[in-house]
């Protein structure tokens, strides 16, 4: 198998204590057997934790091979860090045996809860912005992170309501989130200009006011207009205003890991060879914008 | 964090408001807020579909066979159904449908609920569909189990059978693969489920007591049907008796073909000897290995 596009080194655009591992996609089952049989030049996966942690079949099979080959992360969906449950101790047990076991560079979930009561919606549901929220969820990353032995990776989700409760703005929640849990941050661009649009904040704003060293990712991903909402469908290319946000993501970060999500509709793996080569050209522009401002 | 909190009651309502059947009610606009381009209730909704739209798709991923049988909008009513009365409690979709076998059997749904999808259901009143639906649930949850679960890929290969040219079969137990699955049903469910995930257009079937063994070979799902004997031989070797006591009354030349057959297959993965426990403790010490009844 074919080594990665990118010389991932060792020390190379370290922070947080995790490598900058290049442009990388989403690891979807439809295409375990062309990575296999093809070894695309990718230079990291990234798949959902929770499609493989109940797997002990061909699926978990091909991630394991696909992890002798390639740097992985593991992206949930189902940590619910912002429950007013319980912390699960069970799955993060399991969560913390797959990452070992694929040797995951790191892991994240996103900054909502997912249910209550013992429940399970499958859905990232919205936090409100509150004092008590933060504490809650600085408290629980906090112990996630001491169970896991690593640091997590938090995503912004898109979101369609807000609180009438809420006193902080979504950025101002994940920035002291950030700091005060000391763990990292997944910055989706796709989901600001979700919400920006949702909620009718300015996404560079948002961008502005987070601590840039704390990204350690930068997902993108395909959303759909519905007229009333834009909705965060992941099924479709990265829009136009997307990629205005992301380069100015990478001209405030310095460039992180970048990754292309495409989770409905699951395109060819071309096509989103294709995408992520997108990707490339618009980090190296901000770049190159970068290194003209100087 | 304390249940009287105003996050652990504000997550309370707005779970409630997701699954409840309804679309939000009215305290939706004190707790929530409007955009420019909707009120508050709309906004909810938005929630309110997305959990049912993802997990109407992951139960059709589930179930392609029931699917097709039924047709989407009936396979809606009953999914719907399922999850309104058993929301999921796991961290993954996997057990999305660990019960819905079990909860139509409970409801069994009304001929009426399937007039007009052909078959079966027309010929005799649609008295049968309730069991073809149930079976259908439940075969496909099996093989959803035996695809995703433990397999016997990697355990060392059981070749042989001590098993002499003459003479008693051999007083020993077997180990069966741990993605072994022993299912009886009312109708021949497999070969339909076959069928449409082959892309084939399959006619409902006919009523026919079936016996199958799932498992799985080289990480595929394989389905065999099996006579009544050799299901309910396999079944006591599953359950712990000893070869010489489950082929008791066969033929030994009948009892060594099907042994080897089976050990081929891989439904068995390791020799294990007698235990001290008399025959009819030792048939119901161990159950490793689900025996699924059908409907029938």
């Amino acid at each position: 198998m074919s080594a990665p596009a990118t010389d991932a080194r060792p020390d190379a655009g370290r922070r947080l204590g995790v490598r900058d591992l290049g442009f990388g996609l989403g690891l979807r089952t439809p295409h375990l057997r062309h990575v296999r049989e093809h070894q695309p030049r990718v230079d990291f996966f990234e798949v959902v934790s929770e499609t493989f942690l109940d797997s002990h079949g061909g699926r978990r099979r091909a991630l394991d091979e696909i992890s002798e080959h390639y740097p992985v992360v593991l992206h949930g969906v189902s940590l619910s860090i912002g429950s007013a449950d319980p912390l699960d101790f069970d799955y993060l047990a399991r969560l913390k045996r797959l990452a070992e076991s694929v040797r995951a560079e790191w892991v994240s979930d996103h900054v909502c809860w997912t249910g209550v009561l013992g429940l399970n919606t499958h859905e990232l549901l919205p936090l409100p912005f509150t004092e008590e929220s933060l504490a809650h969820v600085v408290r629980r990353v906090r112990t996630a992170q001491d169970f896991l032995e690593r640091r997590l990776v938090l995503e912004n989700p898109s979101s369609y309501v807000g609180f009438t409760a809420s006193t902080l703005s979504e950025w101002e929640f994940l920035a002291r989130m950030a700091e005060d849990a000391d763990c990292g941050l997944l910055l989706d661009v796709g989901n600001v200009h979700v919400s920006a649009a949702n909620h009718g904040f300015d996404p560079e704003e948002y961008l502005r006011a987070l601590p840039h060293h704390r990204v350690a990712q930068i997902h993108l991903g395909g959303h759909r207009d519905h007229g009333s909402h834009l909705a965060d469908t992941r099924d479709c290319p990265v829009a136009d205003p997307v990629w205005r946000l992301y380069r100015t993501a990478v001209r405030l970060t310095g460039g992180v890991s970048t990754l292309v999500e495409w989770d409905d509709q699951v395109p060819l793996f071309p096509v989103l060879e294709a995408e992520l080569a997108t990707a490339r050209r618009h980090a190296a522009r901000a770049h190159d914008q970068d290194g003209a401002d100087a | 964090m304390r249940e009287d909190s105003e996050l652990a009651r504000l997550q309370r309502w707005f779970q409630a408001a997701v699954l409840a059947p309804e679309e939000p009610g009215p305290e939706t606009e004190r707790l929530l807020t409007g955009s420019d381009r909707q009120t508050a209730r709309q906004r909810l909704a938005v929630y309110w579909r997305r959990y049912r739209s993802r997990l109407l798709e992951n139960m059709r991923a589930l179930h392609p066979g029931l699917v097709h049988l039924l047709g989407r909008e009936l396979f809606h009513q009953f999914a719907l159904s399922y999850l309104e009365e058993h929301p999921s409690r796991a961290r993954t979709l996997l057990g999305l449908n660990e019960r819905f076998a079990e909860h139509l059997a409970r409801t069994r749904p009304k001929p009426k609920d399937t007039a007009g999808t052909g078959g079966t259901g027309d010929a005799d009143g649609g008295q049968a569909w309730p069991d073809l639906v149930i079976d259908m649930a439940r075969y496909e949850r099996v093989r959803t189990e035996v695809l995703e679960g433990p397999g016997a890929e990697d355990a060392p290969r059981l070749r042989e059978l001590p098993l002499g040219p003459t003479g008693p079969l051999p007083d020993l137990g077997l180990t069966p693969a741990p993605c072994l699955r022993l299912l009886r049903t009312t109708f021949p469910v497999h070969a339909y489920v076959a069928a449409v995930r082959r892309g084939a257009d399959p006619l409902p079937p006919e009523p026919r007591p079936t016996f199958v063994v799932v498992t799985r070979h080289d990480f595929e799902v394989v389905t065999r049907e099996v006579t009544p004997r050799a299901h309910a031989t396999l079944g006591a070797l599953v359950s712990g008796a000893t070869v010489r006591a489950a082929l008791s009354g066969l033929g030994r030349e009948q009892a060594v073909s099907w042994l080897r057959d089976w050990v081929n297959s891989g439904f068995f993965v390791a020799v294990t000897p007698p235990r001290p426990a008399e025959p009819d403790q030792r048939a119901t010490a161990r159950s490793p290995v689900p025996v699924v009844e059908g409907t029938s």
